[in-house]
């Protein structure tokens, strides 16, 4: 579509509010006097079904061989078949040819209703080094999501009556290096990309370094906030983490605990490089919307091995 | 004929690594020996800066005037290749080299030194053009084909360019490598007594700027200077 096209109308096309006062009302989602370019509708619109085509009188546009698709995807109501259920493009042709978007033409929305947060507001992590904080910003109340009890708000309030601030003082964050992918499994299996990245490692500023006695390049332990967690990996002693946190990256797997696991591997499978997971010392946590976990903020220990 | 040269601005390389791949992937480069390779300054400090490094073929070669057996010579494009049947493995030309490019395998016991290893430019060796011996000691010759070297043409950044530094441009053609260098690296005045291109000439001769604001004046002027945007780009 020339000139690009619309926000999707992706939450239904009305939604009832709260006023202060207690009353409701009935709010449009449909988009309001904005369209694409050129089209014959030049408001907001639903998404196309053929319920839509047949009001608008385009159904007629459709040609035998596509109302024959849209009859046998559902030959109860084929009214409901939406352009995306519709399998022989029809539904989507002919909305474009009357230049409508066929996914409908909706609102934007800063108000994420339906989520846990509709706008996002500050929760400190489950185990955070600030815990004066927590009672003004906790997480979540513990509840079922995807079938599982998330219960972080319990793991955060024990972790809190057990200290794990003092035990554990620096910050752990992990990430991604360019030379590998996800878990690095393929990549590295890869000799080209293996070879310039050998090492799980660590990054750890030089004050928190000379602190514990470690030197760049050195074996160090990093232990986790939970389950005794520890893992055996090499020391970056860089200014890139500030002081009180550290970062590693989450592609290495293969060794648990400082053991190197090499042999349990089927024969022929091994990648180049192993290293310790990430994930051994990253903690319970998990998003309440989409059950991402959390890899990115949590407290950890390291000294030199 | 011609001068080939590497060029790489630093102000550019991402420290992707992906020249250094797509060098060891070319020429089947074997684990531990680095043809080419990303050099960080200031790691993890303001002001950190990458720069990608291999065998620069320099036009007075050092390794070439230390080597005892002269297995250094310059092709009729000012590429420095060697011949692995001469070279003896002593080392020499690691020590005379500025740039660290001259690489060994370790071959067998007590760290005794292999043949000399080094970036070709993709030009392979003294053996006949694109035979399984050239590719075996070398590495491809993609020069012979009429390629650049793959790491250069990989760059993600277009950091890392490779061309002939003789090439003054006219008419934009050819790599167009010296109006890239001075676009980059010294201004438009620069460039423009440099690049042998009458409607730059015209246009901009005298005018002292940045390439950021060339860039600009360039915009939406004759087609050659889109050309030349494009060619600098």
């Amino acid at each position: 579509m020339e000139g690009g096209g619309v926000f999707r109308a992706r939450f239904g096309v009305e939604r009832e509010e709260k006023r202060p006062d207690g009353s409701t009302v009935k709010v449009s989602l449909l988009a309001d006097g904005s369209a694409s370019k050129d089209p014959e509708i030049k408001d907001g619109y639903p998404e196309f079904t053929l319920g839509v085509l047949k009001k608008l009188g385009w159904d007629k546009d459709l040609t035998e061989a596509e109302m024959a698709v849209i009859n046998k995807v559902n030959p109860t109501t084929p009214d409901a078949v939406s352009w995306s259920l519709d399998l022989s493009g029809g539904i989507q042709r002919v909305a474009l040819k009357h230049g409508c978007i066929p996914y409908g033409n909706g609102k934007a929305r800063m108000n994420a209703f339906g989520l846990p947060d509709p706008i996002p507001v500050h929760r400190e992590p489950i185990y955070t080094p600030r815990v004066d904080l927590v009672s003004q910003y906790p997480t979540l109340p513990d509840a079922k999501q995807f079938r599982l009890p998330n219960i972080g708000f319990s793991v955060q309030k024990a972790a809190i009556e057990k200290g794990i601030a003092k035990q554990f003082p620096l910050i752990l964050s992990s990430g991604r290096l360019v030379e590998y992918e996800g878990g690095g499994e393929e990549t590295r299996s890869n000799k080209w990309l293996a070879e310039l990245q050998q090492d799980m490692f660590i990054e750890i500023n030089p004050a928190d370094a000379a602190d514990r006695g470690i030197r760049d390049g050195g074996w160090v332990w990093v232990t986790g906030a939970e389950n005794s967690s520890k893992a055996k990996m090499k020391a970056l002693v860089t200014e890139r983490v500030g002081k009180g946190v550290a970062w590693m990256p989450f592609h290495f797997g293969g060794w648990l605990g400082g053991e190197d696991l090499r042999a349990n591997y089927p024969q022929g499978t091994d990648p180049v490089v192993l290293g310790e997971s990430a994930n051994t010392i990253t903690s319970y946590g998990y998003d309440p919307a989409t059950g991402m976990q959390e890899p990115k903020v949590t407290l950890c220990q390291i000294r030199a091995a | 004929m011609a001068r080939m040269k590497f060029l790489c601005d630093a102000d550019r390389c991402i420290e992707c690594n992906a020249c250094v791949t797509a060098c060891k992937n070319e020429h089947d480069v074997p684990w531990g020996i680095n043809r080419r390779r990303v050099v960080t300054l200031n790691d993890g400090k303001p002001g950190e800066r990458s720069v990608s490094m291999a065998c620069m073929h320099c036009t007075d070669a050092p390794c070439a005037a230390v080597c005892p057996v002269s297995c250094f010579y310059t092709t009729a494009d000012a590429v420095v290749l060697h011949s692995k049947d001469l070279c003896i493995g002593c080392g020499y030309c690691f020590y005379a080299c500025p740039f660290g490019a001259p690489q060994y395998p370790k071959v067998g016991n007590f760290g005794s030194r292999g043949k000399m290893d080094k970036c070709t430019f993709c030009a392979g060796g003294p053996d006949a053009d694109g035979s399984k011996e050239e590719f075996e000691k070398y590495g491809n010759n993609r020069l012979a084909e009429g390629k650049l070297p793959l790491c250069a043409e990989m760059c993600s950044t277009k950091s890392l360019l490779a061309g002939d530094g003789d090439d003054h441009c006219p008419n934009l053609q050819g790599t167009g490598l010296e109006a890239r260098l001075w676009l980059r690296g010294m201004g438009l005045a620069d460039c423009v007594q440099r690049v042998d291109c009458d409607v730059m000439r015209a246009g901009l001769c005298g005018v002292r700027c940045t390439a950021g604001s060339l860039r600009r004046t360039l915009e939406g002027e004759e087609n050659a200077w889109r050309n030349l945007l494009r060619i600098c780009a």
